[in-house]
């Protein structure tokens, strides 16, 4: 019943601290590992590598000992549209001519073809949110950071600059959960002067009603808390010197090698499976 | 010319008719300083105090070129701060340490925040590692190192958040209403620290508007309408009582209490640093002998007998739930509340005051345990939460920044608009408004941002009272008002609680509740350990693990006692123990005669 709890219904994003083979992994490795796998999923064809990206998915989950619920949770809150998807997908497709027709009922024909699309898009969508949900539970917001920033540097020869692209992903992911506590509270603060937020009352334009309103307060308060963060990051020499230092050092061991040939071996495994 | 070269030395920082304006894109520029002067030696602790508004904030972005003034100059080491080649030495000197001490942490780990710092001025990566272990073992911080920093306590984050300042080396720290929004004994760690700091040789700039704070800094400076109005010693400043409460800050509670007892202990002085001493003084005051018999108090003990409003059973409560961030909030709390009486809520920041108060409007529904609001059973699924909360008003904390309409009738109006009294909006919105006592005409289509934080405070007030709720609840209600508004909101909350209504307040500021209430529910880590009446509140001996001081005013009142004055034992509000005092110092006297 805690409708109100906005941070506790995003199930992702969520660094859980340990000891796992994934956790000790370089920040680089690991970062390369899931992108690698990530694009996999996204690009892959093969019914049976999405169906290998979420079996491998749940595996890493059970190897990092992590709670796969958390990313279940999320696939439940977004689960009405993806049926609406599927069952778009399923009947508003255009046959080729390898289809065959399984069924039909007046206007409504079901291909084949369309089932298997259907059932790869549910099954690509799986996949990214445990590979996103894995990689969020054991990459910190630190190790990300640092990564991104090594593995981003090369880019700073054709002048783009990483450094402050990678303060600003810092920045924000600082933010999210702060913003989610706002909005909390002006939600809050309005239901307990008669605005109906609680669950199970009133519809879709009811909510929106209740939305736009916080808007205002939610994006000054926002934009005053940012320019607080600037001014304090400004008062620490942010930006004042061209070159930063750095107080943590990576060093790739063989272990990490490893690791991202596996990474680079189960990638390829999805694509051509 | 020797002379002057050694002032430049010690000199570190110094305003030269030094202004300001802040240009808005509409209306006029809001002039923020005017003219301000003065200079600070290194060394020095120096206390900036002004009400919200006097420019303090102002003052201090100024003071390490984070603004550059329109007129006149900054100098820090005899440098303007217009010279940006010196930016970096700038603000290695000159640490700013904000009110905010969560908007300043930008890394997710207390180390790497406090690195930040030295690798912005590109550092070698050895002196960094020193620094950062150096820094935090100055702000008793070293245990945190590997910690992340959003799962700190306030107070922690308030020590991270100076390391990080730290760990860039300056020479002067800028404390800009640091210690405001923290509980009294983080309060009291920090204050401790700065002087510290101090003692170290940091030069310590202490900008607050709580003036019992600054009764031991060596200067004061006092900012009004961004002027500098007064700069010297605690005791010159303080002396002129009628030129403080022109400036709406008055003096100090402890130089309030000491004057008073002047009146009637003539040996005393008339200016102290600490409560220690005046205490240590009062203690060699004559024993007083008295042939009356002990007087009764004036007041009725407090009593359970009204009708019971909200009863609390075996509450629990767990934030999180099911994630790897799960923390309980609450542990198997029971209470109840009678009506028409005005209850305390009290406890350390992250006790579970805001979560108890969410439960009695039904904003968090019991997890575990009954919770009956005005006969309500909050667990029922089919509760009608608007019917219940048009009995219940909570009011957060800092509710000005919830506003989201833009004129104050419509601010007002919302609550009853949404709870269906469209008929009769304005007599509502203009009785709530007389409550408040905002007059109607003048400021029902005034845009809300034209408000001062008083006026803003009682718009958010009557926001809520317009729908004549039986109850409200009240989240750390004075937080962050300077004197004298923060005395305007206790007088008001006051006079409403003489018409009927229920209070439930939660503070962490003990003389506010000696102001407020007679009785008090005090919660530790989510378990309510006392539940009772404040006189015997101060006879318990966990208080300080609880995290709380037994305020003045009780400690003389028993250092009276026990030089034999006749004080009832359940008085605890200064005016009526001096009241007690004078009435038996008059008694005495005219037995003389």
């Amino acid at each position: 019943m805690q409708s109100f709890e906005y941070l506790r219904a995003i199930g992702i994003g969520y660094y859980v601290p340990g000891t796992s083979y994934f956790h000790q992994r370089d920040a680089r490795f690991k970062i390369l590992f899931f992108v690698i796998l990530i694009i996999a999923l996204t690009f892959t064809s093969s019914l049976s590598g999405l169906l290998l990206g979420v079996l491998l998915g749940l595996l890493g989950f059970w190897l990092a000992h992590i709670s796969v619920l958390p990313s279940l949770r999320t696939m439940r809150s977004v689960l009405p549209f993806i049926l609406l998807l599927f069952i778009l997908q399923i009947f508003l497709y255009r046959p080729t001519q390898q289809s065959t027709m399984l069924w039909e009922w007046q206007f409504l024909h079901l291909y084949d073809t369309a089932l298997t699309n259907a059932m790869r898009m549910v099954l690509r969508f799986v996949g990214l949110v445990l590979m996103l949900g894995l990689m969020t539970s054991v990459v910190s917001t630190l190790e990300m950071n640092h990564g991104l920033e090594l593995l981003l540097r090369p880019l700073r020869v054709v002048g783009i600059q990483t450094d402050s692209l990678v303060m600003v992903l810092q920045i924000m992911l600082r933010f999210l959960p702060l913003l989610a506590i706002r909005m909390e509270q002006i939600a809050k603060s309005q239901a307990s002067r008669g605005a109906t937020w609680d669950k199970g009352s009133g519809g879709v334009f009811n909510r929106i009603r209740l939305v736009l309103p916080m808007i205002v307060p939610l994006f000054l308060s926002t934009l005053q808390q940012a320019e607080r963060t600037a001014d304090a990051m400004l008062c620490r020499a942010y930006g004042v010197m061209p070159e930063r230092s750095h107080y943590y050092e990576y060093q790739v061991t063989g272990k990490d090698v490893v690791f991202i040939v596996t990474g680079i071996i189960l990638a390829a495994a999805i694509l051509y499976f | 010319m020797l002379e002057w070269i050694f002032q430049l030395m010690k000199t570190i920082l110094q305003f030269d008719h030094v202004s300001f304006s802040y240009h808005l894109s509409t209306g006029p520029s809001i002039h923020a300083l005017q003219d301000v002067s003065f200079s600070i030696a290194s060394g020095e602790y120096v206390a900036i105090i002004g009400t919200n508004g006097s420019g303090k904030t102002t003052l201090a972005k100024l003071m390490n070129g984070l603004l550059l003034p329109d007129a006149g100059e900054v100098r820090v080491m005899g440098y303007p701060t217009t010279d940006r080649s010196r930016q970096a030495n700038v603000f290695s000197r000159i640490g700013l340490v904000f009110q905010h001490a969560r908007d300043q942490i930008v890394a997710s780990l207390v180390e790497e925040d406090t690195a930040f710092g030295p690798e912005n001025l590109s550092l070698p990566r050895s002196e960094i590692l020193a620094r950062v272990d150096r820094s935090l073992a100055l702000c008793g911080a070293a245990h945190l190192k590997d910690r992340q920093t959003y799962l700190l306590s306030a107070g922690e984050t308030q020590r991270v958040a100076l390391a990080g300042v730290l760990a860039m080396q300056p020479d002067c720290l800028i404390f800009d209403e640091t210690t405001t929004m923290l509980d009294p004994s983080s309060r009291k760690d920090l204050l401790r620290l700065m002087h510290n700091l101090n003692r170290q040789g940091f030069t310590v700039l202490h900008i607050t508007h709580d003036l019992d704070e600054v009764l031991n800094a060596e200067r004061v400076l006092v900012l009004h309408d961004g002027r500098l109005v007064m700069d010297g010693e605690p005791r010159a400043i303080f002396q002129d009582e009628r030129a403080l409460h022109q400036l709406r800050l008055g003096v100090p509670f402890l130089l309030h209490v000491a004057r008073e007892l002047r009146g009637i202990f003539p040996e005393l002085a008339s200016f102290y640093t600490n409560e220690e001493d005046l205490l240590t003084a009062l203690q060699s005051t004559p024993m007083h002998t008295s042939a009356l018999p002990r007087s009764q108090s004036l007041h009725t003990k407090i009593d359970g007998g009204s009708h019971e409003l909200v009863r609390f059973s075996h509450v629990s409560h767990t934030y999180m739930l099911d994630t790897p961030l799960a923390h309980t909030a609450l542990e198997d709390l029971s209470f109840s509340l009678p009506q028409g009486k005005t209850v305390g809520l009290i406890g350390q920041t992250g006790s579970g005051k805001s979560t108890v108060l969410q439960h009695v409007n039904a904003l968090l529904r019991p997890q575990q345990g009954i919770v009956e609001s005005f006969g309500y059973d909050l667990s029922a699924p089919d509760l009608d939460v608007r019917e219940l909360r048009k009995q219940i008003g909570l009011v957060f904390q800092n509710p000005e920044a919830q506003f989201f309409e833009t004129y104050v009738g419509d601010e007002i109006a919302y609550a009853a608009r949404m709870l269906g009294y469209r008929g009769k909006l304005r007599d509502l919105v203009r009785t709530s408004m007389q409550t408040v006592g905002l007059d109607f005409e003048e400021f029902v289509d005034r845009p809300l941002h034209s408000l001062s934080g008083g006026q803003k405070r009682r718009v958010a007030l009557a926001s809520y009272l317009v729908v004549q709720p039986g109850m409200l609840l009240l989240d750390e209600p004075f937080a962050g008002l300077d004197p004298a508004t923060h005395q305007d909101m206790l007088d008001f909350v006051n006079t409403l609680d003489q018409q009927e209504k229920t209070f439930l307040v939660s503070t962490h500021n003990m003389r506010d509740l000696l102001a407020l209430t007679r009785r008090v529910l005090v919660l530790h880590q989510g378990r309510l350990v006392f539940d009772g009446s404040v006189p015997d509140l101060f006879k318990q001996h966990e208080l300080a693990s609880w995290g709380m001081d037994i305020p003045l005013e009780i400690r003389v009142g028993n250092v009276l006692r026990g030089r034999g004055w006749q004080i009832p034992l359940d008085v605890v509000d200064w005016q009526e123990i001096i009241f007690w005092l004078r009435r038996s110092a008059q008694e005495d006297s005219n037995a003389v005669l």
